[in-house]
């Protein structure tokens, strides 16, 4: 009888230990993002419970992006896709109609997310609230510390509900993530606040980073240039240089690309002085890369601000 | 010169058709054009109203304002903290078993109630919490200082961040999603009142403060409801 018994044990414990990390292999999902900052999110909410594939290879842009036959079998193996929705990660609209995936869980990370309109694209409220709806949005809702935050939340609550097991682990790495990234705005908004920003006329060349500056309480006078990477000819540089003494910008932020023969020119005849900003969707994909890449362009907004009061 | 056209006509050489068009069809071929024209009329508005989409200013309620048409100045700063800290005291209150005070907050590093994550013209906001065991509101005031007269178009507002657990019973109305919602766990609100004003209690949509909602809202996108009422058990 107790020869049974302890049989019947050793078969229990047996089943248990085999049975233990099948459940938690049931819980091993698989993260599909479209965008660089997401795939940093992502492995910082779900640390090593998950796999985070990449939906395009490094060092692809995502404005021009064309999937190839590869990138759909990526989409195949996900079980949750982290998109932007307000069109940032377009390439991806076509992929997700070509496999028809039914039970795919897609995360729109900008639902709830209060939006910028583009730039120039101002609501028209004395037409009526409707207005609001004809506006088109700011699609660089990843370019910011307290919006992604918000995502961020957003995402581990969806991917918590796909795995409830980890839910709180998600919920728990999420809340330390956004934690660091608070650090990273408050040292910025500290060193912001010992300059005096009254008489500054920020521009960009790409409407990027509205999100931005505007939790730095900093103001974009104008955007050269809406449209994204565009290699400017004689004439669009000379209509570039038009716009920016109209607007009597002194700060003028490119991208990091943007060739320096044209930042040379733009300061000979404006005086306006220029710094590149990230739009951090291009390079390596890291866990790290988003706090870098947003630490970067911080840095280089507090050296615009340094360098024109030290001018003034 | 001149040519006589009418002496043309008149040649009695020339073979002149001519139709001869009663008044009854006269009347028919009208109200064929006149259907003609109403179809292609109907054809355009249906085509435009595909186009235009459906109209959000129908689905706010009057207690309801876009972000956009009611937040001045930094404003969007705050409100976008707000609904940034949500994740925070959701998760504060499940560690904790109550909803965190404004002092948690701040000690949790969490603006806008940790004030030092903001802007300088926004650092002049007090927030105070009134918690019941299913909701509770943060109802913050600003004051006007040197610092945000230096911002010439900010005019100090009166926010509420309520979050509604769904699930308990006693609750204030409006909220998205209905009461013990299966899908929806909390109903987020972010209120606002154009400058300094007292708290209004639950009261909020008597007393004259409106809604704001985000033009990409779960609320307009997914096309949830609103309860306006308790449901009667």
């Amino acid at each position: 009888m107790k020869k049974t018994k302890l049989l019947s044990l050793i078969t229990f414990l047996c089943f248990s230990l085999a049975a233990g990390p099948t459940l938690a292999e049931q819980c091993k999902l698989n993260v599909g993002i479209t965008l660089h900052p997401y795939y940093s999110w992502v492995s910082n909410i779900v640390g090593d419970t998950a796999t985070v594939t990449t939906l395009i290879p490094e060092n692809s842009d995502p404005h021009s992006y064309q999937p190839k036959a590869d990138d759909l079998a990526n989409l195949q193996k996900i079980d949750a896709l982290v998109v932007n929705g307000q069109g940032h990660d377009e390439y991806v609209r076509s992929m997700l109609k070509a496999v028809d995936r039914k039970d795919l869980k897609v995360i729109d990370t900008s639902v709830g997310l209060p939006l910028i309109p583009t730039f120039g694209h101002n609501y028209n409220f004395e037409k009526g609230d409707d207005a609001a709806s004809k506006v088109s949005y700011n699609s660089h809702t990843y370019i910011a510390i307290t919006g992604a935050i918000q995502q961020i939340q957003l995402i581990a609550n969806q991917l918590g509900e796909l795995c409830p097991e980890n839910a709180i682990l998600y919920k728990k790495n999420a809340r330390a993530y956004a934690k660091r990234l608070r650090r990273i705005l408050l040292a910025a908004l500290n060193k912001i606040e010992s300059y005096d920003t009254v008489e500054l006329r920020i521009a960009t060349v790409h409407d990027g980073y509205a999100y931005l500056m505007q939790e730095l309480g900093l103001e974009i006078a104008a955007v050269i240039q809406p449209r994204h990477g565009i290699e400017p000819n004689p004439r669009q540089l000379q209509d570039t240089i038009k716009r920016i003494k109209k607007a009597k910008v002194n700060i003028l932020f490119t991208e990091i690309d943007y060739e320096k023969r044209y930042v040379n020119i733009i300061f000979q005849e404006t005086g306006c002085r220029i710094y590149s900003l990230s739009h951090i969707s291009n390079g390596i994909y890291s866990a790290d890369k988003f706090e870098v890449d947003i630490q970067r362009n911080i840095d280089d907004i507090i050296k615009a601000l340094q360098d024109a009061n030290a001018k003034s | 010169m001149g040519k006589n056209i009418s002496g043309d006509a008149t040649n009695q050489n020339d073979v002149v058709n001519e139709v001869h068009i009663g008044p009854l069809e006269a009347r028919r071929e009208a109200l064929a054009v006149c259907g003609m024209i109403f179809c292609v009329i109907l054809l355009m508005t249906l085509r435009f109203s595909m186009i235009s989409g459906s109209s959000t200013r129908d689905t706010l309620k009057s207690y309801q304002r876009f972000d956009g048409s009611v937040l001045k100045s930094q404003d969007p700063i705050l409100y976008r903290n707000l609904l940034s800290a949500v994740g925070d005291i959701t998760d504060l209150r499940l560690i904790e078993g109550d909803w965190p005070t404004v002092d948690d907050l701040i000690s949790e590093d969490v603006p806008p109630f940790a004030n030092a994550f903001l802007p300088m013209g926004l650092k002049n906001y007090t927030w105070t919490r009134y918690a019941s065991k299913g909701w509770v509101d943060y109802y913050g005031v600003g004051e006007t200082n040197a610092e945000t007269e230096k911002i010439s178009d900010h005019i100090p507002i009166s926010l509420i961040l309520r979050v509604i657990d769904l699930k308990v019973k006693d609750h204030p109305h409006p909220h998205i999603g209905i009461d013990n919602d299966p899908k929806l766990k909390h109903s987020i609100q972010v209120w606002m009142y154009p400058e300094k004003r007292p708290y209004p209690e639950e009261n909020v949509v008597q007393k004259g403060w409106k809604w704001v909602i985000s033009a990409n809202d779960p609320f307009l996108n997914e096309n949830k409801e609103i309860s306006e009422k308790p449901v009667k058990n």
